[in-house]
């Protein structure tokens, strides 16, 4: 399987011993409203891609926790994980997976969904923020360069705190489906999205299950990316399966399709993320 | 970088901010026997089971003033109003009824 290095960027990041340059980069993936596009499959799927330490933030608790699910990671109530953290600023776990040593996962937490969105709203907004910076931080110290940020289809769930992390995202994904009737979501999410993200943010639109039949919609895709691009991840039935059964497709040849959109996909993120660093091949 | 987190605050309260908008009753093309079923829901509404309101309301205008209005629309309703407001009326006691009695007349 093709792995993808990051260059390094330690010197740009000694210059002068003080630099603002991130040294993990966050990378949001969303999707509007619509779930189900395969945010999860792609965090999961990327992260064993990357020949890096990388940590995936596993907030699909409105879903089953697939990117947990597919590094083989279950979490029992003692995990202690982000919403915890953001809530109460108690410790999070951070667990290795079981199908990617370099991968690391942040639990969403004890938490019960349904009462994350009022407790979010009874936390000042600086305290959040001040904790997802420490974390990031966190994440550097221990080596991470990269954190994947897989965040729940419906923001609702999440309160206040899902602007939030977006808005410390460097790099967002929008993850859609194609076909027209996504055009709306996509036009939507965008406005809300230029709002929310950070001046020097990339957003790219990832246009998950794609195949031919589904002419034209790239082209409008375009208008929803800043600074980034439009990637077209093929409709691979294997690779669905494989997902379904709850394993990892990229480590399958039967998946070639997948395999080799997400390879494009993963080796273009790893270059946004080099350049976040300050560096540039 | 530092990050200016009133952007998010903004992000959030915006639904809050904006003038809320009175919702619209949507115009409909009514039938008279529409308007007769409102005006027995409004009407059943005042003369529910309140004896002394009905008493007052009563006091005021009689019951063909009111079988006259509600005629205009339906007629079979007059007549069950008529009959109804009868019957609720001798609920209301002897005095209600002599009460009634008297405006009655007075407007003859």
């Amino acid at each position: 399987m093709l792995v993808i290095s990051l260059i390094k960027a330690e010197v740009v990041m000694s210059l002068g011993g003080l630099s603002l340059r991130p040294l993990t980069v966050s990378v949001a993936f969303i999707s509007g409203p619509k779930g189900g596009t395969g945010k999860s499959t792609i965090v999961a799927n990327m992260a064993s891609m990357i020949d890096e330490p990388v940590a995936i933030l596993d907030l699909g608790f409105d879903g089953n926790v697939t990117a947990s699910m597919l590094h083989k990671v279950e979490y029992t109530d003692d995990n202690t994980g982000f919403i915890d953290y953001v809530a109460y600023g108690s410790e999070f776990s951070l667990l290795e997976s079981k199908e990617e040593p370099n991968v690391k996962l942040i639990p969403p937490g004890s938490l019960k969904s349904l009462r994350i969105p009022r407790l979010m709203f009874s936390i000042p907004l600086e305290a959040m923020a001040n904790r997802i910076s420490n974390m990031v931080a966190l994440l550097a110290k221990n080596g991470l360069s990269i954190l994947l940020i897989d965040l729940p289809s419906n923001p609702s769930f999440l309160g206040p705190l899902y602007p939030l992390l977006v808005y410390y995202s460097d790099i967002v994904n929008v993850v859609t489906e194609p076909g027209h009737v996504y055009s709306s979501i996509l036009s939507e999410l965008y406005k809300w999205l230029v709002k929310v993200v950070d001046d020097e943010a990339v957003v790219n639109v990832i246009v998950n299950k794609y195949h031919e039949y589904f002419d034209g919609y790239p082209k409008e895709a375009n208008r929803y990316v800043i600074r980034g691009k439009v990637y077209l991840v093929r409709l691979d039935p294997a690779a669905m399966a494989l997902t379904l059964k709850g394993e990892l497709a990229v480590k399958y040849k039967e998946t070639f399709l997948f395999r080799k959109s997400l390879e494009e996909l993963t080796r273009d993120i790893v270059n946004q993320v080099s350049m976040y660093m300050g560096v540039v091949r | 970088m530092i990050k200016d987190i009133d952007r998010i605050r903004r992000v959030i309260t915006e639904d809050d901010d904006k003038p809320q908008q009175a919702i619209q009753p949507v115009p409909v093309k009514r039938s008279k026997t529409d308007i007769a079923i409102e005006l027995l829901e409004n009407f059943t509404e005042i003369f529910g089971e309140d004896d002394e309101l009905v008493t007052k309301i009563l006091d005021k205008v009689t019951v063909d003033d009111i079988c006259i209005e509600v005629g205009k629309y339906n007629s079979r309703l007059a007549d069950f109003i008529k009959v109804w407001l009868r019957f609720r009326l001798s609920r209301c006691g002897q005095y209600g009824e002599e009460k009634h009695n008297q405006v009655q007349q007075s407007h003859q």
